[in-house]
């Protein structure tokens, strides 16, 4: 019989817990499939709320969408999203209980073979602007975003209607120039290139430009034309040859100490077995090695890189200088006495290395062949003590009889092919040597050549050739490693920064730097932060200037961006253009020159930073790359000369000022070449605009009216800002803004606002029915309030007559039905461009 | 052999079951209260969104010469009505009546919400008839009247035809 019995108290509590953790993580579960329905229903608010700004901004004027100049970044997004800090500030609206951020971002774009590509803010107005509005909110604590963005063409878009075209000839030789840049200053970039014939054009806006051809090896030319619309102007340039030699060299990096001997076993004058290691150091700088350099080697019989215990009596290893490490000093070669400089300490355990045990007399950590037991093979490596980093690695194979290859050799090379080559590996009385150049071993160069091959490096002996030297020998460099891909580049202002090659067996580095432009300049070479500089190196015209060896020596962190800066007639300009860095450094423009200092990584330049020479303007540079120790050549600039517009608006028959009025300038062409707003003076002013004649246009909506509508000036004197006039503008734009409360509490339910000039009459006064019956009389302006209890009321500039102001609650009373609680303020004056506030009402 | 239970232990397990009921049913009914509030409140977006896309889409297609902004009767809110006529001759109606959102399709109508609370039709000038914008509250009382969920959807219909 089976015993039965009943729950024990812990079965129940146990059970009690289980049926709860279930319980919780259904509800959990709920919880969450509800989160996941609110991201979407928030993700359709944000896009609907991205629509609506885009509509708000369609709705205005064309000109009024002025584009991003002030641009701050949303840092939270990769890539960082740009917005507009000035004229579309960011705004935050309240919608289903959740908090949502409009970001709005105007760029003026242009279209291109069928694409979009979007232009610098200060680019003549194309007629075509993108814009972007992103909205983002809180979504558990993690900030989320929708972005649309759309076009908003004008109705009198501008089309590239007029060209340019030419043919680009040698002038001694009339021969045809393919490859040059046609560039147009006043657009910021290269319009075209010429074809194999010298043939270019490009089409352009209507207006006047300063047209730049630059070609390698020819002096640039510069020449200023007018183009009016639909027409076709022809410039056929002949360029004047420049003077320009090249400049040719082998450039090697010396950045590392080096292992330049290896014995493993030659026998003294008493008969005992000395082995040694020799250090060279190619680099211009004393390196500590007591404690701060080490060695490791491995057999090819372990699996790991043993560390050899060392007793160092010598400090350091100088520029140019040896160092020697042994099981013994001083080493007897050939009956020469030599000091090693750290021997090997006798707690060295012969676990890790076999033939090693001073007790039994042995002190070999290296064995060699005659050892036995297939010994031979091995790899050795130098590296620093206090963070593992590795100097230098050297691996010997045995490749007969159980054929051994190195355990280890340089990184990222196949030992199998690339350690020293050997039959029996490394035998009784040999040594490895490191070549001092390409052309092999040398006694009287220092032993620096490293091209990262053992198998090139080193040379064998089998018998002691190159006596082993010691921190009191010192050999001239002649090589190092050769600097593959290193970026070699002349400050001439013309020539185009090359990357040098490997050439020959053994292999070294080769550049050639071609055009360079006759005179004498800065040049560098540079491979990662090492780099060769000088800032003498002179070229005349036909020849080579070869540097058999450009040594990489010294660390840098920044590179230089050189070139010319010049006015629309090529001449130098006073006072000194500054040019200035994204990152902050600046230089000022010497005779038609600049060179600037930059941080490595991706910089842009601007010349003339805020119009600091007011006469010229400003041009920036983008999305410059430059490495450490390089020189960036030929970022050139052409700054024409201008002056500014400024001007004002007010109200009709008072000196009230309007801001936010939009301002068009453009030229005789009626080409737009300058947008802006006014500001809260009604005043605004222009970028530097290059000088001629200029059309002033401020912009208005159908039920604007301005006077004068336009008003036509010449700029003649660059540096100079010219006031064109005071415009009176009729029925502009200004606001009404309140907050609704009921009982002291924000009105969440929305409230309709109705502003007119007219007086209402009922109780609660009565609105007119709205219909195309209503289009003359006076208008009436209605809004209703947001989720926050706040409204806005556009309506047109009125002192006199004033508006009124009605607003209507719909509440709801105990027993369901709506009462209307409303209320009316009078005398309300708004001021076109201003905003009255505080217009609030409550219950 | 069988055993039962202790009083010792019944008198424990009733004790423990009597602290849990006490502890564990008024977070249970709040939890419940909470779920049903989101739900409300979804369900009240969700609404809000249908009413407004189908408005929008209607209204887009709208003569502007057409549109009339007035109220369905004297009871209700000014501007809680717009009737207008679309570019293919159809005649729609919007209007609040009470708590119902109301939509008129030639001679068709349907209620869109019965939790209305606010609609108001308002242009930003009289004389422009091109831009329309909608504001529309939804609002349902819960537990007895004791709490409320709300949502307010707003949003600018340009009107496409004269």
């Amino acid at each position: 019989m089976s015993l039965k019995r009943a729950f024990t108290l812990t079965e129940l509590m146990i059970s009690v817990v289980i049926i709860g953790t279930v319980l919780f993580a259904i509800v959990e579960a709920y919880s969450s499939i509800q989160k996941a329905v609110q991201y979407s229903k928030d993700r359709t608010i944000a896009t609907n709320l991205a629509h609506e700004k885009i509509n708000i901004i369609r709705e205005k004027l064309y000109y009024k969408a002025v584009p991003s100049l002030n641009v701050s970044y949303l840092t939270d997004f990769d890539p960082p999203i740009p917005y507009d800090t000035v004229f579309f500030p960011p705004e935050t609206v309240l919608e289903g209980g959740v908090y949502y951020t409009r970001y709005t971002y105007i760029v003026p774009v242009e279209e291109v073979n069928g694409s979009i590509v979007e232009l610098p803010p200060q680019s003549p107005d194309t007629g075509m602007k993108k814009i972007s509005v992103t909205v983002v909110w809180s979504y558990r604590n993690e900030k989320k975003k929708v972005s649309v963005s759309t076009i908003y063409a004008s109705k009198d878009t501008v089309m590239r209607n007029a060209s340019i075209g030419g043919r680009i000839r040698d002038k001694d030789t009339l021969a045809p120039i393919s490859n040059a840049n046609i560039i147009i200053a006043e657009y910021i970039g290269i319009v075209d290139v010429s074809d194999s014939n010298g043939n270019y054009s490009a089409s352009i806006y209507p207006g006047n430009y300063t047209l730049y051809v630059q070609k390698r090896g020819y002096f640039p030319y510069l020449t200023q034309f007018s183009v009016g619309p639909n027409q076709s102007i022809t410039k056929d340039i002949d360029l004047k040859a420049m003077g320009w030699g090249k400049i040719t060299g082998v450039p090697w990096l010396r950045d590392h100490l080096v292992i330049s001997q290896i014995v493993g076993s030659t026998e003294s004058p008493s008969g005992f077995d000395q082995e040694y290691i020799e250090i060279f150091n190619p680099t211009t700088y004393t390196w500590t090695v007591k404690g701060n350099i080490g060695l490791r080697f491995q057999r090819i019989y372990d699996d790991t890189k043993k560390n050899i215990l060392i007793n160092y009596f010598t400090d350091t290893i100088s520029p140019g200088g040896f160092y020697l490490f042994a099981n013994t000093s001083p080493v007897i070669i050939n009956g020469v006495s030599i000091n090693a400089d750290a021997v090997w300490s006798s707690t060295n355990s012969s676990i890790d290395f076999p033939y090693f045990n001073p007790s039994l007399g042995q002190y070999n950590i290296i064995p060699v062949f005659g050892d036995g037991s297939d010994e031979g093979g091995g790899a050795i490596e130098l590296y620093r003590i206090s963070d593992g980093k590795i100097l230098d690695q050297v691996g010997w194979n045995r490749n007969s009889g159980t054929k051994k290859v190195a355990p280890f050799c340089e990184p990222g090379t196949n030992c199998q092919t690339q350690a020293i080559q050997q039959n029996i590996g490394l035998q009784e009385g040999e040594q490895y040597v490191r070549y001092s150049s390409t052309a092999g071993v040398s006694s009287v160069y220092g032993p620096s050549y490293d091209s990262n091959n053992n198998s090139i490096d080193f040379k064998d002996y089998l018998s002691i050739n190159i006596s082993p030297r010691n921190s009191s020998n010192l050999l001239p460099i002649i090589s190092g490693t050769p600097a593959d891909g290193s970026i070699v580049g002349c400050g001439d202002g013309y020539s185009v920064s090359t990357n040098s090659y490997l050439v020959g067996s053994p292999p070294y580095s080769y550049f050639e730097l071609n055009y360079v432009a006759t005179g004498t300049w800065n040049f560098s070479v540079s491979s990662n932060t090492y780099a060769f500089i000088t800032d003498s190196i002179t070229v005349t015209n036909g020849s080579t200037v070869t540097l058999n060896s450009v040594y990489l020596t010294s660390e840098v962190s920044w590179g230089y961006i050189t070139g010319n800066l010049t006015d629309v007639y090529g001449n130098n300009i006073t006072p000194a253009i500054k040019v200035l860095s994204s990152d902050g450094n600046e230089t000022y423009v010497s005779n038609k020159k600049y060179t600037l200092m930059v941080s490595t990584g991706v910089v842009s330049i601007t010349a003339n930073p805020g119009n600091l020479n007011p006469s010229y303007v400003s041009v920036s540079s983008n999305n410059i790359s430059i490495n450490a120790g390089e020189i960036k050549s030929g970022v050139n600039f052409v700054l024409f000369q201008g002056a500014r517009i400024t001007g004002k608006v007010v109200i009709a028959g008072s000196t009230v000022a309007v801001p936010g009025i939009p301002v068009l300038i453009t030229d005789i062409y009626e080409t737009p070449r300058d947008n802006q707003i006014t500001d809260t003076s009604g005043r605004f002013i222009t970028n530097v605009l290059s000088t001629g004649s200029y059309i002033v246009i401020p912009q208005t909506d159908s039920k604007e009216s301005v006077n004068p509508s336009t008003y036509t000036l010449t700029l003649t004197s660059p540096g100079t800002t010219v006031f064109s006039t005071t415009f009176s503008i009729t029925n502009a734009i200004g606001y009404i803004a309140g907050s609704v409360k009921f009982q002291n509490q924000p009105i969440k339910t929305g409230v309709l606002i109705v502003v007119s000039t007219v007086s209402l009459s009922g109780t609660p006064p009565q609105p007119p029915d709205i219909s195309s019956q209503m289009l003359s009389g006076p208008p009436y302006y209605m809004a209703s309030s947001n989720e926050e209890g706040n409204y806005l009321v556009e309506v047109r500039g009125s002192t006199n007559p004033a508006y009124n102001v009605y607003s209507y609650y719909p509440y709801l009373d105990n027993n369901g039905n709506f009462v209307i609680y409303w209320s009316s303020r009078t005398n309300i004056k708004v001021y076109a461009g201003q905003v009255v506030s505080n217009i609030n009402f409550s219950w | 052999m069988k055993k039962g239970y202790t009083l010792t232990e019944l008198m424990a397990v009733v004790a423990i079951s009597g602290i849990l009921i006490a502890v564990g049913v008024p977070v249970l009914n709040t939890v419940n209260q909470n779920i049903i509030m989101a739900k409300t409140r979804l369900t009240l977006q969700q609404d809000a969104r249908t009413s407004m896309s189908l408005i929008t889409r209607v209204l887009k297609e709208a003569t502007a010469s057409s549109i009339v902004i007035t109220r369905h009767n004297s009871s209700q809110m000014f501007y809680s009505k717009i009737k207008f006529s679309t570019i293919d001759g159809k005649n729609y109606e919007f209007y609040q009546d009470g708590k119902s959102l109301v939509m008129r399709d030639g001679n068709v109508t349907r209620v869109l919400s019965s939790d209305l609370r606010y609609l108001a039709f308002t242009l930003t000038e009289s004389s422009d008839l091109y831009i329309v914008s909608i504001s529309m509250t939804l609002e349902r009382y819960l537990f007895n009247g004791k709490r409320k969920a709300l949502h307010m959807a707003s949003e600018k219909v340009m009107v496409m035809n004269d």
